[in-house]
């Protein structure tokens, strides 16, 4: 079967600073791969690989999708190519236009099952994957912790809040995996220089004829609000420290 | 947006439903219930305090139903529907919005309407490390509140029994058909999932475990100063996630459970926004980490810089003198 994972580009939350006005400041921070959309990559890969098909990437964001490390860190992951659509607009996309444009780029790549993160690692509303299978019109499911597939049958896990579901899916479908679906690689050096010498595509939202209205906006994104603790550290003598917090912890139990 | 005064609310609980209709109510709205489920849930759907009830009915999965949903949204024209946070809702509400035009407001931590009328989310992003208000622009929204917020409306209904209007009166029902299969899903098997029956949200003391624990015996040491304190106990994502030592009911944090507290523990946590944003609402936060520099101190009201495996063994005794 062929496969295609999708993945999001995201600021690295640890390196996000909050100013004192609760402002936040991105300058510092390096961009990564959605950790979530390891596990979509991974499923992709494994996949295709058992059933003699091609697995391929995609991604839509702003220009840093381009940068060669990041795009080596997703093409050392085992897929065969990568397709990228690159747009300024896409860094302040919501939900709804980042799926229009996954899902017109998945119409010209063609796929039997494309795979999806549970969330992005930064918004993770654990919508996109939906929204793209329902503008497509395909089967679409999300929770998934296992994939099989035997011959023509996509057969799946899902798991819900109080049981497993084993899900026939009919192909073409868009499937959500959870972080439990598998354990993504760790890429080698080899893998690395490998991914450099992989075809990668780019489009843009006009190309791809995709644009739509947008349905959600961010009117405002702050650091949370902090509480005040106490912060006292109990340091030195391990037995004086241990009888203070000990007093600590019985007057708040 | 221009108004939010048709809400529908779905859920795949009977019981989730005077929650939702609460959270419609407060946003100044009317609301419908839409159920999927069977007859007798149908019941409870009528008298939790909606103003009406559609019933889809017929289908084998509760995911057949998006088609015929998002095809009476279209006819019906509601401003918003307001799913719970469960993983098929998630599914069930994006495949409407998706089908209507909108995309979904997940797990708001509060929801209103503007003086625009705009249907206006508050919710966390970066894994707690950001908090955002978002609202919405198109016709018809969908919003997922956040477990937190149905829990402290179910409990205002609780207490209130007759805040929620119409509760306990049954209200009309129209029934749809669903075409069974036409989700392109077949369920093969169903069967209960094991799960730790643990419930953090209603803890009153909490010992959090961090990766400062080397292997997974030593977390013994965790559950007797639980013992000691009287707490449960809980643990960081990747303790969960990563070295899979408890189950994913214990993970505290952003996408885990949200918690307050009398006293929160943390054991060998270093202190990331992502984990201690679930103990924000504890009363005293106490960690226990040899790194003097970690930043779970300036989150914390008392602590001790040393070895959890010298410190807890210490504490634990003088905790039971």
């Amino acid at each position: 079967m062929n496969t295609v994972a999708c993945y999001k580009v995201v600021a690295d939350a640890q390196d996000i600073v909050a100013n004192d006005d609760r402002t936040l400041r991105f300058d510092k921070a390096s961009y990564v791969l959605g950790e979530y959309d390891l596990n979509a990559i991974e499923e992709a890969v494994r996949v295709a690989s058992d059933t003699e098909g091609r697995a391929v990437l995609l991604s839509a964001g702003d220009a840093r999708l381009s940068d060669s490390k990041l795009r080596k860190a997703a093409l050392s992951r085992g897929a065969a190519e990568q397709f990228c659509v690159v747009d300024e607009g896409m860094a302040r996309a919501d939900a709804l236009q980042t799926a229009a444009v996954l899902a017109a780029a998945l119409q010209r790549i063609g796929f039997d099952l494309a795979f999806f993160g549970e969330g992005s690692a930064d918004a993770y509303g654990q919508q996109t994957g939906a929204l793209v299978g329902a503008l497509l019109g395909v089967t679409v499911v999300n929770a998934v912790s296992s994939v099989r597939v035997d011959g023509d049958a996509v057969v799946v896990e899902r798991s819900l809040e109080g049981e497993v579901e084993v899900l026939e899916l009919a192909a073409p479908a868009v499937i959500s995996v959870t972080s439990d679906a598998n354990l993504p690689r760790i890429p080698q050096l080899k893998d690395i220089l490998a991914a450099g010498k992989k075809p990668s595509t780019t489009w843009t939202v006009d190309e791809l004829g995709a644009a739509c209205a947008p349905c959600v906006e961010v009117t405002s994104m702050l650091a949370p609000q902090s509480v005040a603790r106490k912060q006292v550290m109990y340091e030195g003598d391990v037995d004086e420290a241990v009888r203070s917090l000990a007093a600590d912890i019985k007057a708040a139990k | 947006m221009t108004r939010c005064e048709n809400v529908w609310v779905a859920a795949e609980d009977a019981s989730d439903y005077a929650a939702l209709v609460a959270v419609a109510r407060d946003l100044g709205a009317c609301a419908t219930a839409v159920w999927m489920g069977d007859e007798q849930g149908l019941d409870a759907v009528r008298e939790s305090g909606a103003g009406a009830v559609i019933h889809l009915a017929g289908g084998a999965l509760v995911e057949d139903g998006a088609q015929v949903l998002a095809q009476l949204a279209a006819e019906r024209t509601p401003d918003a529907l307001l799913v719970a946070p469960t993983k098929r809702m998630r599914l069930l509400g994006a495949c409407v919005a998706a089908r209507r035009g909108a995309c979904v407001m997940s797990d708001a931590t509060s929801l209103s309407v503007d003086e625009e009328g705009a249907l206006r989310a508050e919710r966390m992003v970066y894994g707690g490390g950001a908090v955002t208000v978002e609202r919405g622009v198109s016709a018809f929204v969908v919003a997922v509140p956040c477990a937190a917020l149905l829990a402290s409306k179910a409990a205002e209904a609780a207490s209130a029994p007759g805040a929620a209007g119409d509760a306990g009166v049954p209200c009309a029902v129209e029934t749809f058909a669903v075409q069974p299969g036409s989700s392109g899903i077949r369920l093969v098997e169903r069967r209960a999932r094991e799960v730790d029956a643990v419930n953090l949200s209603a803890a009153r003391n909490i010992v959090s475990v961090g990766r400062g624990f080397a292997a997974e015996e030593d977390l013994a040491l965790a559950y007797e100063l639980a013992r000691a304190v009287g707490a449960e106990v809980g643990c960081t994502r990747p303790v969960a996630e990563g070295s899979k030592w408890m189950a994913r009911e214990r993970y505290i944090g952003v996408s885990g459970a949200m918690l307050t507290p009398n006293l929160f523990i943390a054991v060998g946590v270093s202190g990331q926004v992502q984990h201690m944003v679930g103990a924000t609402g504890a009363k005293v936060v106490v960690a226990i980490n040899k790194d003097k520099g970690a930043p779970v101190f300036k989150q914390a009201d008392f602590g001790i810089v040393g070895d959890l495996y010298d410190v807890v063994p210490r504490l634990v005794a003088e905790l039971e003198r």
